[in-house]
């Protein structure tokens, strides 16, 4: 079954149009969304969640339809938004006993363990928390309820490296069962990178590419070579190409180099950025 | 639901202090000395527009956005605001009606009936804020809400104003009103439940986080 099944979803707002988007993310999977800020992935995961209401288009969620009964279907997904969303005047503690109050298969004992893992203290007011403590709070809770999907957005953002490593393995666990599946939007490319076993760029509101990320790593490289040596190449194998008066860089297919050039991998930030400037072009 | 209900006591408990002191400065003033309903009123009105300050405290933090993502039906969000505003206005009521009949005697109330019915007339009457406001903080934001807030503390005052200037005997004038209670209150509950629905309905169709 797919955790996540969205097909040809639009929704429009006065000057921003996210535009027939449709993605699927495998059960036991992690899927990356990336995307400069403004590209639509908070929207697509307000969507995803009912929260806006579509314009057109159909968003399954563990195989339930997310317009038919929302309420039970999120019973089953742990959310963390861009800001946590917590109240200031709360502590962790009390954040436990409201989600007590709010989920069913709430499970204290877990929350209990990952606010001790994650070292976040739980008297202390959320106002006095780090940010990267305040994601972690969201996290803790995302995960204490028998989640079998995370929706994450921006969960990275604002977290020193050590914490985000932290996080990263977090989540990398959480899918070891496979039944359990993850969204993640970031713009921080080299966290879903890591993470990640599918990408999908999102750019101004419509989806470049959403592709598994082994395919693309496979499918595309770097080359490093003279000018002369690029000029030679078919047209259609270069999709990039960066001339300086010390040789060339580009990014390629591949399948159409001649074996005599070596191809360095490519980055999934690198192809991002080449992909957003051909769409920009 | 609980999860809400257990969310706003603990903001009560945090936010709410000044309104709890000066809850018992009234009281505690209609106890000791005054024959001034107005004293015991207030905190019955107080309550009746602490959800929408509630409502507020959401917005600035963000929980509205974090709550639509919880597994709460829209209605349940919305009724869970109009609850509290219940439970408050009648724990309030329920104190000032204990302070009256303990200090009766301070009081102009002929019969404990009397005391009873006044009371009853202060919660009915602290519905009229909700009832109005509620349903506008729910579709525009409490922001925008507040404008109708300040909207109906005008047009009350304004009332108020034009009753003292057409009519030198008020309490005469409130007497012979007396018999209208019972449509009044039934009326105002009445509008007060069409209200729920109304915010209901609202929040149904607002886009969260837009």
């Amino acid at each position: 079954m797919n955790a996540l099944e969205i097909n040809g979803l639009t929704k429009s707002f006065p000057g921003f149009t996210l535009d027939n988007i449709s993605l699927t993310l495998p059960s036991g999977c992690i899927l990356g969304l990336v995307g400069e800020n403004g590209a639509g992935k908070s929207t697509t995961i307000k969507l995803i969640l009912d929260m806006l209401h579509k314009d057109s288009g159909s968003i399954k969620i563990l195989g339930r339809d997310n317009t038919d009964n929302i309420r039970l279907i999120k019973e089953d997904v742990g959310v963390v938004m861009d800001e946590a969303g917590i109240p200031d005047c709360l502590n962790a503690r009390q954040v436990g006993k409201i989600m007590n109050g709010t989920f069913r298969n709430w499970n204290n004992g877990l929350y209990g363990d990952t606010l001790r893992r994650l070292s976040i203290p739980d008297g202390k007011p959320f106002k006095d928390l780090s940010r990267g403590m305040k994601m972690k709070l969201g996290i803790a809770v995302a995960v204490s309820h028998g989640s079998k999907l995370l929706l994450l957005d921006e969960p990275t953002s604002g977290l020193d490296p050590v914490v985000r490593d932290e996080v990263v393995d977090m989540f990398s666990e959480f899918t070891r069962d496979e039944n359990r599946s993850i969204l993640i939007s970031s713009h921080i490319v080299s966290d879903l990178e890591k993470l990640c076993d599918y990408i999908a760029f999102l750019h101004k509101g419509k989806l470049l590419l959403c592709e598994e990320k082994d395919v693309l790593l496979g499918e595309y490289g770097v080359i490093h070579c003279t000018e002369k040596q690029l000029s030679e190449l078919n047209g259609t194998a270069v999709l990039h190409k960066k001339i300086s008066p010390y040789g060339a860089e580009a990014i390629v297919r591949r399948e159409m180099i001649p074996h005599s050039l070596t191809i360095s991998p490519i980055s999934i930030e690198e192809l991002f950025v080449h992909m957003v400037k051909e769409e920009t072009l | 639901m609980r999860g809400l209900l257990i969310k706003d006591f603990y903001m009560l408990r945090k936010h709410f202090k000044m309104y709890l002191l000066i809850d018992v400065l009234f009281i505690a003033v209609a106890f000791f000395s005054a024959d001034n309903i107005m004293f015991v009123a207030l905190p019955i009105m107080l309550a009746g527009i602490i959800p929408i300050t509630l409502l507020a405290y959401d917005e600035r933090s963000r929980w509205t956005e974090y709550c639509g993502a919880l597994p709460y039906s829209r209605a349940q969000i919305v009724s869970a605001k109009y609850l509290v505003g219940l439970a408050l206005q009648t724990i309030t009521s329920i104190v000032v009606l204990i302070v009256l009949i303990i200090r009766n005697n301070e009081f102009s109330f002929n019969t404990l009936e009397e005391l009873i019915a006044s009371v009853a007339a202060m919660f009915i009457a602290s519905f009229i804020m909700p009832t109005i406001c509620m349903p506008f903080s729910l579709k525009f934001g409490t922001e925008k809400g507040r404008i109708i807030y300040y909207v109906v503390i005008a047009a009350i005052a304004g009332f108020i104003a034009l009753a003292v200037e057409s009519t030198d005997d008020i309490p005469r004038k409130l007497d012979s009103l007396a018999g209208l209670m019972p449509i009044i209150c039934t009326g105002l509950i009445v509008l007060y439940a069409l209200s729920w629905l109304l915010s209901v309905a609202f929040y149904n169709y607002k886009e969260i986080g837009k």
